[in-house]
């Protein structure tokens, strides 16, 4: 168990950057997630964390060791990988106990934890099989197994649910939720999938371009997204973004677009200029359709998909067009003029040049 | 229906050709082991298994047998353990990868004869490279024809040297399929560079390794020409394998049904453990 | 008793040769095109085992006059003397056996007329007065027109005896004290003195044991029993081989690697001073350097005590095959015999050495230069031919008759290993002598 730190991390192939200066803390037991587009930089940044990648610059530290220049098998790190990278030849049992194995581990404990962990993953049938007797998802709970019996100080899990059917993904994650809760590890988790990393992390971060754009709780990057990548980049369906104007200032702040004028928090009127050029964006899930006389803006629907609970309505005001995430609504119709509404607190503004929200200044 | 037809006709000439040339050579050799012959052109007689009585009676058959055990079982120990070394670096990052494994085969590509008459050359008692190179570095002439265990570690090392590429491109083929990602999990598990030998290249070459000793072993279990070319199964015989014996027999020693008896026992033989091989190592099971 | 097994073999080789297609399809080539040209009559197949270009040369010239003068077209193949019974072979496998045929080896040449392949020419061999030791004749029958004696004695430097004063050596100790004398660094002197092979190889089989010839050394007694570990025989082995490996001080390292091209390349690049062989040594140099040529020397195989001399035996001749043009080929040969014969042996004057004694005298062949310029070979050629004391010997001639009892001792190469066990692996002379005449017996054994 440790915290693990990385310091000005920097990985450079040439000319090009793939990780730029990534400064991180993860706490013990912390389930931290990298999420973003491929090509961002976080499988990097984890092979830098395991050591199969050199850093150009910058640090990483677990516990108090350096262990930027050590061997990965020098790190008491454990990896899962994408595509489970399991031994072939090697029977279930003997794919568990080989990191124990090769570190010259007794026997009979080898024997003890391959036995525990085959418990904690419901494997114990299965240790006599070849891999390619096994599941998908029996592979990757092998591949868990195998990272579980070594006890690491950091579990390092690289996109392991990305090659499982959707179901059996929503599984696996809550299995690996329990098994973080069950084992108290710290754990680093990349994925490209937002709705893995909300449901999973402790804190998320968000990384574009080699970056990390921001780290926080879920709810925090949903709630308060510090730009516009991580505003479109987290949540589902994406948020709209509408060009526009500030307006007014302190309890009057509000973003004005052509054909409709919504209000902002006092802390964006006060950290923007009045007349400002800036993006607002927009949760579809936080337009509601309201009265006529308690309505922002008015929509007119293009098309309408029913989702069951909800109904998720696309529509244009002039010549932009939004999503809107509502109640379960029968009634509307495509061609329909509807009122929405939408609350001052849930009004993103950012600035269109450096893309920050207007809310942190 | 055309398809259908075009199909046998292909296959009828292939099995004509087969018949033609391999099935009706190897019967005609067979027939030619039960039969007493002086020459091809000789009246046979029908002796039964008489030839294979006195051939497994001869010293010089057991000798013979034995020799080619330990030429073939040599030549393909080193050839193995040199080709997946050289496949594992030319694998590696080198410079001008494709020139390196382009010259890594070249001496797959030179007639055996060519081979065998350069080694001669290098080899020549008095004007050779190598027994000039060899005086230089202070030590005595190697007497690589004169004494029979120095005659055949020099057939032993030409072969390896003629076909060890043969090998290596085999398991260069068979590297490029291994997942890099086993190395990066074995790594991180805390493998050394020798136990993610053991446990992932080694498995995982598994399938190509056993056709390439399967083949290589029939090869050189057979091979006539570079012992031939070199030393002539010479000095006193000490590198006289099986089919050099045969052929001593049947164009040399006017004993035609003998060396087909030798021919044929050969085959057996090679055909037993070939099965037994293959008992032992199934192919079809790529990962077990 | 040989009439009625030929007589057999003839109803029976009819279908031997509906077989042997069948086998030839292995060897396609014959066997497909042999059909249509069975069709074209007339023409005499001739397998030539002389492949020097001024031999072939010569035999075609011989067939284009033949053609032009009878209107029987001979074609001409040729194949390296070494090659040609395994051609001989495939042909009458493959149903189109050659009508003649060179060949180099007493025993093959027993085994195809003990199988009815051959057709006997007796009576060209009646027209002619023949030299000692040069027909085979088989039951009285003669199958084998013999054209060369290819005898092996010793050729040497002479230009390096003159200047060193030295003379012909009449036994072993003067012929050791002569290597002796030209072996060295200094003036007149060559790094060593003689290449003897002695591995198991036919070069072997040929150069090394005049030596033992000259000895009193015999292989068989008249009933075929190996005598060589006799008590008569075996100290005079002992003695040769003694005296081989104390020739080993005057020769290049390992013998056992060496073969004809040292025997011929040593002597011409002034390796060494003498050399086992045959007039070719001398034909050879004459055609790019005559001014050696000139030089060099030859001598006969001395005994131990200089009482008597060796040459191994050579031999090549030709036989005509059981085909259905067989008396056209007889007629051809006897043609050729006398209309040609000479000429192809001036293709190599020296080397070929005639087998009729009728030639020796003949104004044609005494007609070419340079048996004038090296009539002191000629000289010694003619003296091997009357001479008492001189010893005509090879491992595939000896024997009471000739029999393929000898040829398959030849190539058992017992006795190039007895050699080897000697001067390899230092075994004393009784165990050498011992194992040798171990594996003739073993060899002959039917």
């Amino acid at each position: 168990m440790a915290i693990v730190k990385l310091r000005d991390l920097t990985k450079r192939f040439g000319d090009v950057s793939a990780v730029e200066s990534v400064n991180l803390t993860i706490d013990d037991g912390e389930f931290i997630v990298f999420v973003g587009p491929s090509g961002c930089g976080k499988s990097t940044t984890l092979r830098m964390v395991a050591g199969l990648e050199d850093s150009t610059s910058g640090s990483v530290h677990i516990g108090d060791r350096d262990v930027t220049r050590l061997q990965p098998k020098d790190r008491n790190v454990a990896m899962v990988f994408q595509n489970y990278a399991l031994y072939a030849h090697k029977n279930v049992y003997d794919n568990l106990g080989f990191g124990l194995r090769v570190r010259g581990v007794p026997r009979q404990e080898i024997n003890t934890r391959v036995m525990q962990a085959a418990e904690i993953l419901g494997l114990e049938e299965l240790l006599q099989r070849k891999p390619k007797q096994l599941s998908g998802g029996q592979k990757q709970r092998v591949a868990l197994g195998r990272a579980l019996v070594r006890d690491p100080d950091l579990f390092l899990l690289d996109e392991p649910l990305s090659n499982l059917d959707a179901k059996m993904r929503v599984r696996m994650r809550e299995e690996i939720a329990k098994l973080h809760k069950a084992t108290g590890s710290s754990m680093i988790y990349v994925t490209h999938d937002q709705i893995e990393a909300m449901t999973l992390g402790d804190r998320i971060a968000v990384m574009n371009k080699g970056r990390v754009q921001q780290v926080g709780p879920p709810l925090e990057l949903y709630d308060r997204p510090a730009n516009l990548f991580v505003s479109s980049f987290i949540g589902s369906p994406e948020i709209n973004l509408f060009d526009g104007a500030l307006v007014g200032s302190a309890n009057t702040a509000a973003f004005e677009s052509a054909g409709f004028s919504v209000p902002v928090r006092a802390e964006i009127g006060a950290n923007g200029e009045r007349g400002q050029t800036v993006k607002a964006g927009i949760r579809p899930e936080h337009l509601k359709i309201g009265t006529e006389a308690e309505s922002n803006l008015s929509a007119n629907i293009d098309l309408i998909e029913q989702m069951g609970a909800q109904t998720l309505l696309l529509c244009h005001i002039g010549s932009m067009r939004l999503h809107a995430l509502v109640d379960r609504n029968d009634k509307v119709r495509i061609g329909d003029d509807i009122p929405l509404r939408v609350d001052r607190e849930n009004v993103h503004v950012f600035d269109p040049e450096s893309g920050k929200s207007l809310l942190v200044n | 229906m055309r398809g259908e037809r075009a199909l046998y006709l292909i296959l009828g000439v292939a099995f004509a050709l087969t018949a033609l040339l391999i099935l009706y050579p190897a019967y005609h050799a067979l027939e030619l082991s039960f039969q007493r012959l002086d020459s091809f052109v000789s009246e046979p007689e029908w002796i039964g298994l008489q030839n294979y009585q006195t051939v497994l009676a001869t010293p010089e058959f057991w000798a013979a047998f034995g020799r080619g055990l330990v030429f073939a079982g040599f030549t393909i120990l080193f050839q193995v353990v040199l080709g997946i070394g050289f496949a594992m670096l030319l694998d590696a990052h080198v410079p001008l990868k494709p020139l390196v494994r382009g010259l890594a085969v070249l001496p797959y590509l030179l007639p055996t004869v060519i081979v065998a008459l350069t080694f001669q050359w290098m080899l020549d008692p008095t004007v050779g490279v190598m027994t000039q190179g060899v005086r230089l570095m202070g030590y005595e002439y190697i007497p690589w024809g004169e004494n029979s265990a120095v005659a055949m570690a020099t057939v032993i090392t030409l072969s390896v040297w003629i076909w060890t590429p043969f090998v290596t491109l085999a398991f260069l083929a068979g590297l490029q399929s291994v997942p890099g990602e086993l190395y990066e999990a074995a790594r991180v598990d805390g493998a050394n560079g020798w136990q993610r030998f053991w446990h992932i290249t080694l498995p995982q070459l598994r399938p190509v390794l056993t056709v390439v000793i399967l083949l290589r072993a029939i090869w050189m279990f057979n091979k006539f020409d570079i012992i031939w070319l070199t030393t002539r199964g010479g000095p006193l015989n000490g590198t006289e394998h099986l089919p050099v014996l045969a052929y001593r027999k049947t164009f040399e020693l006017y004993q035609v049904g003998e060396g087909a008896a030798v021919s044929a026992i050969s085959f057996l033989i090679l055909s037993a453990v070939i099965f037994i091989y293959f008992y032992a190592f199934p192919l079809d099971e790529k990962e077990e | 008793m040989t009439t009625s097994k030929k007589d057999k073999r003839h109803t029976l080789s009819r279908r031997t040769v509906m077989k042997g297609a069948g086998a030839a399809t292995g060897l396609a080539v014959t066997g497909i095109y042999a059909p249509f040209v069975h069709a074209q009559e007339k023409t005499i197949r001739f397998l030539n085992g002389e492949p020097s270009r001024e031999s072939v040369r010569a035999m075609r010239f011989a067939a284009a006059q033949y053609e032009k003068e009878k209107g029987i077209k001979v074609q001409m193949d040729t194949v390296p003397a070494g090659k040609a019974y395994e051609r001989v072979q495939a042909s009458i496998k493959g149903g189109r056996p050659y009508d003649i045929a060179t060949l180099i080896f007493v025993g093959d040449v027993l085994i195809l007329a003990d199988e009815g392949k051959l057709a006997p020419i007796n009576d060209i061999i009646k027209k002619y007065d023949w030299g000692p030791k040069i027909l085979f004749p088989v039951n009285g029958d003669n199958y084998w027109y013999p054209y060369d004696y290819n005898l092996c004695w010793i050729n040497f430097r002479q230009d390096l005896y003159t200047a060193q004063g030295l003379s012909q050596p009449t036994d072993w100790d003067s012929m050791k004290a002569n290597l002796a004398a030209l072996q060295g660094s200094g003036e007149n002197q060559l790094p060593h003195g003689i290449v003897h092979p002695i591995g198991s190889n036919g070069a072997t089989n040929y150069t090394a044991f005049g030596y033992m010839w000259a000895n009193g050394v015999q292989l068989f007694d008249d009933d075929w029993n190996v005598v060589l570990d006799s008590a008569d025989m075996a100290p005079r082995v002992a003695e040769y081989l003694d005296f081989m490996a104390g020739l080993t001080e005057y020769m290049p390292p390992a013998p056992v690697q060496a073969g004809w091209p040292n025997l011929v390349g040593d002597f011409q690049t002034d390796k060494i001073s003498h050399t086992p062989g045959t007039g070719r040594l001398i034909d050879t140099m004459n055609v790019r350097m005559p001014d050696r040529a000139a030089n060099v020397g030859s001598f006969l195989f001395p005994s131990m005590r200089g009482d008597k001399f060796a040459v191994n035996h050579g031999y090549d001749g030709w036989v005509v095959l059981d085909t259905a043009m067989t008396d056209e080929a007889i007629k051809f040969l006897e043609w050729f015999s006398d209309e040609h014969l000479i000429n192809f042996l001036h293709t190599s004057p020296v080397h070929y050495q005639p087998t009729r004694l009728d030639i020796y005298e003949d104004p044609r062949w005494l007609a070419h230069p340079d048996l004038e310029t090296f009539s002191h070979i000629t000289a010694m050629q003619k003296q091997v031919l009357s001479d008492e004391n001189i010893i005509i010997r090879s491992i595939d001639t000896e024997g009471p008759a000739p029999d393929v009892r000898a040829g398959k001792v030849f190539r058992s190469y017992a006795l190039p290993e007895m050699l080897q066990n000697k001067i390899l692996n230092n075994m004393s002379n009784e165990e050498c002598v011992k194992m040798a005449a171990d594996k003739m017996r073993e060899t002959i054994k039917t």
